[in-house]
C-alpha cells in the first residue's frame, strides 16, 4: 500500500476496516489503517467500505420509528428556535425599520440564552418586553441539557426530555410564573414583590430566591424537589407545606401527599459534571435510586450483584453506561469471571 | 420514490411533510446501508438521524427534490468514512489493539475478546476516572478533537490537557488486566509463559 499518496489496495484496506470491526487488528496494523484514513480522500476509500460491507438484517418497523422518532424531536427542537428567530409574516407585515429597531432593543434587554450542551449548538431566543400574550417553549431532547437565562435573571438548568415554558409578558405582573414538565435545577433571582413559581404536574412550587432542583413529569408517579438554599412552599392538590434547605420533598401525584425527609447521603445531582454522586450509599438504596433516576425496574440478575456500600458517581443520563460502572465496580457478567 | 408526492413546487424548499414522504420512502433502504457498512446497528442509527437532520437543515437550499437521494446517500458516504477515522483513531481501538500484541506475542492466538464487548469495558472505565481525565480522554481519544480545541473547551491548559491524558491512558491501560484471567488460561493451554512486561503491567 502507498498511504502517502491515498492510493491503496481496496481488497487490503478493506480487510483492515472488517478487522478493525472485529477487533483483531494489531498496534501495527492499527497504525497503517490510521496513515491510510489519515491521508486519504474520502472518494477513495469508499470503495473500500464498500468492499468491507457485511450482510446484515433489514430494519424493523420499531426501529424505523425509533428513528424517525428521534429525527423529528431533534428537528423540532430546531424549529422552535427557526420560529422564534424568523418574524412570521403577520410580524413583518409592520414597518420593517421599527422592527428591527425594536428587536434591537430587546436583544439588549432580555436577550434569552439557551445551549443545548451535547450538541454544541447555541440557539437564542429572545422575547418582547411590551409584546402581548404569547407562550415561549423551550424543549429538550433526552440526554440533552441546556442552560436557560430567564428575563428576570433566574437561571434554569434544562435536564433532557423536559419542557419549560412561560408567557412572553413574565415577570410584568405581580407573579414570575414558568410552567416546567420535566427536570430542571432553579437558580431564582431575589424580588422581594414577585413570587417565582413553577407550575408542574401536580405541584406548584413557590419561592422568593432560592437554589433548588425538581423533577416533575406528567408520566411519573413522583414529583420531587430538592431545596439547597432558601425556602419554598409546595402545594399539591392535597396540602401546601413548606421546605427548608436540606431537605427533599416526595410528592405523590396520584393523591397528592407530601413526604420530607432530609437530604441525605443517598443522591444528589451534580449539575455541573452530569453525575449523580453517592457516598457509601446501601445496596438496597443505591438500586432504588438509579431505577427511580431512570425510571426503570433491575432485574435481579443485575441487583444480585449489587451487594455492597457504594460510593462514587454514575451518570445521570446514560442507562447504558450506568450499568456498564456497575459491571465494572461489581465485577459481574464479564465472561472472564466463569475462567476465574 | 414517486417526485410528485412532494407537494412543495418546484424551487421551493421542502415542506415538513415533504420530509414525511421523503423519510417514508428512503429511511429503510438507507439505514440498511449504513448498517451493512458499520456492522453496528446502534451506530448505523446514529449516521442515518445525522442524515436526515441534515437533510432538514439544508431543506433551504434544496430545490429538486430528485437531489434528495443523491444528498442522503452522499451524506452517508461520508459519515460513514469520518465514522471510521474516528474508531481507528480511539482509545478504545488502541487498547484493543495491545491487547492483540500480547496475545499473539505471548500465545500465538488471537484474541477472542469481542470488539463491542471491548468498547463497553472500556466505557466503563472512562467513565469511572476522575472529571478531568474523563473529559479529556472523551474529547480527544473518542471525539477526535486536538489538544488546544479540548483545552478552549474545558478552560484549561494545554499541559493540564496533556497530563490529564496521559494520567487517564495509564488508568485505562488497567482495563486489559481484567482479561489477564483469561489471557492466563490460554497460555496455559498453550505451555506459554507470560513474561512481565506484557502491555498489561504498561
Amino acid at each position: 500500500m502507498t498511504e502517502s499518496t491515498g492510493i491503496h489496495d481496496n481488497a487490503a484496506l478493506a480487510d483492515l476496516l472488517k478487522r478493525l470491526r472485529e477487533g483483531s487488528l494489531t498496534t501495527d496494523e492499527l497504525t497503517r489503517l490510521r496513515e491510510i484514513l489519515d491521508t486519504a480522500p474520502d472518494e477513495s476509500l469508499i470503495p473500500a467500505i464498500d468492499e468491507a460491507a457485511t450482510e446484515c438484517a433489514s430494519p424493523s418497523m420499531d426501529d424505523l420509528e425509533r428513528l424517525r422518532s428521534r429525527i423529528y424531536s431533534t428537528i423540532d427542537s430546531d424549529n422552535d428556535f427557526r420560529e422564534k428567530e424568523s418574524p412570521t409574516e403577520e410580524e413583518t407585515a409592520g414597518p420593517i425599520q421599527a422592527g428591527r429597531s425594536k428587536i434591537l432593543h430587546i436583544w439588549a434587554a432580555v436577550a434569552a440564552v439557551m445551549i443545548p450542551c451535547l450538541l454544541g449548538l447555541v440557539v437564542y431566543l429572545w422575547i418582547g418586553i411590551n409584546s402581548g400574550s404569547g407562550l415561549v417553549a423551550m424543549s429538550t431532547k433526552p440526554l440533552d441539557k441546556a442552560e436557560i437565562s430567564l428575563p428576570d435573571g433566574t437561571a434554569v438548568n434544562l435536564r433532557g426530555n423536559s419542557r419549560l415554558s412561560f408567557e412572553s409578558s413574565f415577570g410584568h405582573s405581580g407573579e414570575r410564573i414558568v410552567n416546567l414538565d420535566g427536570q430542571a435545577y432553579f437558580k431564582v433571582a431575589k424580588d422581594s414583590v414577585k413570587k417565582f413559581i413553577v407550575k408542574s404536574p401536580g405541584l406548584d412550587v413557590t419561592v422568593h430566591g432560592t437554589e433548588f432542583s425538581i423533577v416533575s413529569r406528567s408520566g411519573s408517579t413522583y414529583a420531587e424537589v430538592i431545596l439547597d438554599s432558601g425556602s419554598v412552599t409546595l402545594t399539591s392538590a392535597k396540602q401546601s407545606v413548606s421546605l427548608t434547605p436540606g431537605n427533599t420533598a416526595t410528592i405523590d401525584r396520584h393523591d397528592g401527599s407530601i413526604t420530607i425527609l432530609p437530604t441525605s447521603n443517598v443522591l444528589k445531582a451534580d449539575w455541573a459534571t452530569d453525575e449523580l454522586s453517592f457516598n457509601n450509599i446501601s445496596p438496597d438504596s443505591l438500586v432504588t435510586e438509579i431505577e427511580k433516576a431512570y425510571d426503570i425496574k433491575l432485574s435481579p440478575a443485575i441487583t444480585d450483584h449489587i451487594n455492597q456500600r457504594f460510593t462514587g458517581t454514575l451518570p445521570w443520563n446514560d442507562l447504558g453506561l450506568t450499568l456498564d460502572v456497575l459491571r465494572y465496580v461489581y465485577g459481574f457478567d464479564l465472561p472472564y469471571q466463569a475462567e476465574k | 420514490m414517486d417526485s410528485t408526492a412532494i407537494t412543495a413546487p418546484a424551487g421551493a424548499p421542502l415542506s415538513r411533510r415533504d420530509f414525511t414522504v421523503i423519510y417514508d420512502a428512503y429511511a429503510d433502504a438507507l439505514l440498511h446501508y449504513c448498517r451493512c457498512r458499520t456492522a453496528s446497528e446502534m451506530d448505523a442509527e446514529e449516521i442515518a438521524h445525522d442524515c436526515f437532520v441534515g437533510l432538514w437543515q439544508a431543506r433551504d437550499a434544496i430545490r429538486d427534490s430528485r437531489a434528495v437521494k443523491s444528498y442522503l446517500y452522499t451524506a452517508a458516504r461520508h459519515a460513514i468514512v469520518d465514522y471510521y477515522r474516528r474508531r481507528a483513531a480511539s482509545i478504545v481501538t488502541e487498547l484493543h489493539c495491545e491487547l492483540n500484541d500480547a496475545m499473539l506475542t505471548d500465545s500465538g492466538l488471537s484474541t477472542p475478546v469481542e470488539a463491542e464487548e471491548f468498547r463497553r469495558e472500556v466505557m466503563a472505565a472512562i467513565a469511572a476516572l476522575p472529571s478531568t481525565q474523563r473529559e479529556a480522554i472523551n474529547l480527544v481519544r473518542i471525539q477526535g478533537l486536538d489538544i488546544c480545541e479540548t483545552a478552549d473547551k474545558l478552560g484549561l491548559s494545554q499541559q493540564t490537557i496533556k497530563n490529564a491524558l496521559t494520567s487517564g491512558c495509564h488508568t485505562l491501560r488497567d482495563v486489559l488486566k481484567k482479561y489477564l484471567p483469561l489471557l492466563m488460561v490460554l497460555l496455559s493451554q498453550n505451555y506459554v509463559s507470560i513474561s512481565e512486561d506484557t502491555v498489561f503491567f504498561n
